[in-house]
């Protein structure tokens, strides 16, 4: 393999570049977009949304982001948008928030922890009752066993769009209709997929929809949002300082304000705004067309390669990531070699989502996974296939 | 040859007790050879670098890359770290 690479023109030496597969964690590298409007935000006077900054246009930054994110997701009618630091915040705030009595609850096999653990805190606070629906071999969720699992006190659904270690997506529109019909409260989680397909929140009509912006809509960590569908009204998780109604000791019932207390990430904000502006002009079909070429290519050059085991389905898959295991090589060891001997950066083990090995086949130690980016390149893909086999080829030598 | 430090790797999954050897130099075959005294030696040329691993029974293993200037030492659960110690003056007395 050459030892030049190159990033937006600019040719880097490999020796001083490792090749970054962690994008379903975060994105690397940023666009340049995001990157300058980062750099620009930091040289610049501060200011703080809402209150009475120096510089009145780093308020404004983040009603403009608020309405492109709104737009982007096409929920300015029938969403609020609220920031948040992430998925979890965000997830926290739709589950704990909405729930306050004993209820059951469905979820699936192939959640997050971010959806499991709140879950958790309402069957301790509350005793709520939660079923969590298994998934097939490939992470898909059938609607009819999520159907299935609807019971009479069922107030919520709790489901991810798309797992984080196989790619299957669920059908959240059809999941959406049966929440309706069975007048349950519906919380998506779109982390893996926020950024990745065109998203309709006012055709989808889901209660809660959460991301984060710091995968797939390129900006920094510690930002994201939820949006709230106009007519659900969740208890704030925080409460503090808003730049609003400053004379009140209570926490004020408007919105965004009820939910943001505390000083907003306005270098997130930024990036978001930035990540977005991007992925619009590049046009988002094209980027996950990349991500999926990718995709397609390692699954085709390493499936059935001496003891390889792929997570993976075609059907239904997001096109983004990639889980597989080599043999009796533990999921660790494999990241440790493809890390320290090929310089190529992924993730392993059961990466915040416990429940899905059981149903994938991955118990107990979880899997190896890659997710290229729109700039991984022909090259770095050949590399890594390479990699992949030569430690596959290595495998009893490895253990 | 010289342990400049030890970093406790947090988060390892392939174990509590994961440590990686920092050094003053680069590792190469002779140091590898070296290592070998203490234990079963695996070397695997077929791989980008030159990779080893060190199995000293019932103490613990290392495993590393050719050119590094770092391997990995996993010990056995718990909290016993005193290896590490005569790991690093056994590793002091190699002259390259």
């Amino acid at each position: 393999m050459s030892n030049k690479i190159s990033y937006f023109g600019i040719i880097v030496t490999k020796t001083h570049m490792k090749i970054y597969l962690n994008n379903g964690s975060t994105s690397f590298p940023k666009p340049l977009e995001v990157t300058n409007a980062i750099n620009e935000h930091l040289q610049a006077l501060p200011g703080n949304y809402g209150r009475s900054g120096i510089d009145k246009s780093k308020g404004s930054i983040v009603s403009s982001t608020r309405k492109l994110i709104s737009d982007f997701f096409n929920g300015s009618e029938s969403h609020n948008l609220v920031f948040t630091s992430g998925s979890t915040e965000a997830l926290n705030l739709a589950i704990l928030g909405s729930i306050k009595e004993k209820c059951h609850i469905v979820t699936t096999a192939i959640e997050h922890n971010s959806v499991y653990r709140p879950l958790d805190k309402l069957k301790q606070v509350y005793g709520i009752e939660l079923t969590i629906v298994a998934c097939d071999e490939f992470g898909n969720v059938s609607l009819n066993d999520i159907e299935k699992a609807i019971k009479a006190d069922t107030n919520m659904i709790a489901i991810n769009h798309c797992s984080n270690i196989t790619g299957a997506m669920t059908d959240i529109q059809a999941i959406s209709e049966i929440a309706e019909r069975h007048d349950c409260i519906l919380v998506i989680d779109g982390s893996q997929t926020a950024g990745v397909i065109p998203i309709d929140l006012q055709k989808l009509n889901c209660h809660y929809f959460a991301f984060t912006g710091h995968k797939s809509l390129y900006g920094l960590q510690g930002c994201g949002g939820l949006f709230i569908r106009k007519d659900q009204n969740p208890e704030p998780l925080k409460f503090g300082g808003t730049g609003f109604k400053s004379d009140s000791l209570s926490q004020p019932h408007e919105l965004p304000y009820k939910y943001e207390s505390g000083t907003l990430n306005i270098p997130g904000i930024i990036s978001l705004n930035a990540g977005i502006e991007w992925i619009m002009a590049t046009g988002i079909d094209k980027i996950h067309e990349r991500k999926d070429t990718i995709i397609k290519k390692i699954v085709d050059s390493i499936s059935g390669y001496r003891g390889i085991r792929l997570y993976y389905s075609s059907i239904n898959n997001s096109g983004t990531l990639l889980s597989f295991n080599i043999g009796q090589l533990p999921p660790e060891e494999t990241h440790y070699w493809l890390e320290t001997n090929y310089d190529i950066i992924a993730r392993s083990g059961l990466m915040c989502s416990p429940v899905i090995r059981k149903y994938i086949g991955t118990e107990p130690l979880g899997a190896v996974r890659i997710s290229p980016s729109y700039f991984t390149t022909d090259e770095e893909v050949d590399y890594t296939i390479n990699a992949i086999k030569a430690i596959a080829y290595n495998e009893e030598k490895l253990i | 040859m010289k342990v400049m430090y030890f970093e406790y790797e947090e988060g390892c999954l392939e174990g509590r007790n994961v440590h990686s050897a920092y050094l003053n130099d680069t590792i190469n075959k002779n140091f590898i050879d070296y290592l070998a005294k203490l234990g079963k030696l695996v070397y695997i040329t077929e791989m980008n670098k030159p990779a080893f691993r060190v199995i000293v029974r019932g103490k613990y293993t290392m495993k590393g890359n050719e050119s590094d200037d770092h391997f990995m030492v996993i010990l056995p659960e718990g909290d016993d770290i005193s290896p590490l110690a005569e790991l690093k003056e056994f590793i002091s007395h190699y002259v390259g």
